[in-house]
């Protein structure tokens, strides 16, 4: 894999995005599946990194995170 | 009763904007609490997850009652890493699980928005060339409710350009960031 492979795979699992499956549980972007364990330390440093940056750009202080849930709950 | 405490009685009695606050200021320790488990489970899906139960609980008329200081974040934290654990053995991600004593971590909830941070992350936006700006944009407007795919589509970018362009913004921010003197251990600590 290449650096710039490596990079495109990590950034698609810092998305706040999930999918559900058939029973409704949120299931990780295909992409997790392919991250060594120490890749998915660094997504996870990401995403700290990146909610918070999306905290400070939103108008209303709100991460990608609580957006996400916020829909989930309204349906 | 602290501020996170204040929160989410609120929620109890108000709605979703009160919970929508709550979730503000607890998603960030919950988050950082998991990172012992992020090798074995996807963080964000547990997350969204434990805050999702945390929503039904309040909810719940004969949900129990959460006591002693910041009890709402405590007890989130708990609910995450039982599901970060259940998870982990439902994908057979068992070997990286961290011990089961794992030591309690502080929990402190995320503090203010600063002012000033706010100020220098929209000068440093301005800075990003165009096209990453626009996938940055376009993620933080439609990739929480829609997907990576959607939000690229938006820009008329394939999939890969459009997490490309994503991380060169994001590299672009934080290197204007730490120009001004804000290194990025400042947003993850």
């Amino acid at each position: 894999m290449t650096p710039d492979e490596q990079e495109v795979l990590i950034e698609a699992c810092v998305s706040a995005y999930r999918a559900r499956d058939a029973e409704g549980q949120l299931v990780a972007p295909p992409e997790w599946w392919d991250l060594s364990p120490e890749l998915l330390l660094e997504v996870h440093r990401r995403q700290v990194e990146s909610r918070e940056l999306e905290r400070l750009i939103d108008p209303e202080g709100q991460s990608a995170t609580v957006t996400a849930v916020m829909a989930r709950i309204m349906g | 009763m602290t501020d996170i405490d204040e929160r989410f009685t609120a929620a109890r009695t108000g709605g979703l904007a009160e919970f929508e606050q709550w979730m503000g200021r607890v998603k960030r320790p919950i988050r950082i609490s998991l990172q012992p488990y992020a090798r074995s489970v996807d963080v964000e899906g547990v997350v969204q997850e434990t805050l999702t139960r945390m929503w039904i609980l309040l909810r719940d008329p004969e949900g129990r009652v959460l006591t002693g200081e910041n009890a709402s974040l405590r007890f989130a934290i708990v609910l995450a890493r039982n599901l970060a654990r259940n998870e982990a053995r439902r994908n057979r991600r068992e070997d990286y699980l961290p011990p089961e004593d794992l030591p309690e971590v502080p929990v402190e909830p995320a503090p203010a928005a600063d002012p000033a941070l706010r100020r220098a992350i929209q000068a440093c936006l301005d800075q990003v060339p165009k096209r990453p700006l626009e996938a940055l944009r376009a993620r933080l407007e439609l990739g929480a409710l829609m997907g990576d795919r959607a939000a690229a589509e938006s820009v008329a970018m394939t999939l890969n350009t459009f997490l490309q362009n994503v991380v060169r913004a994001r590299q672009q921010l934080l290197q204007c960031l730490k120009g001004k003197g804000v290194p990025a251990a400042e947003l993850v600590r």
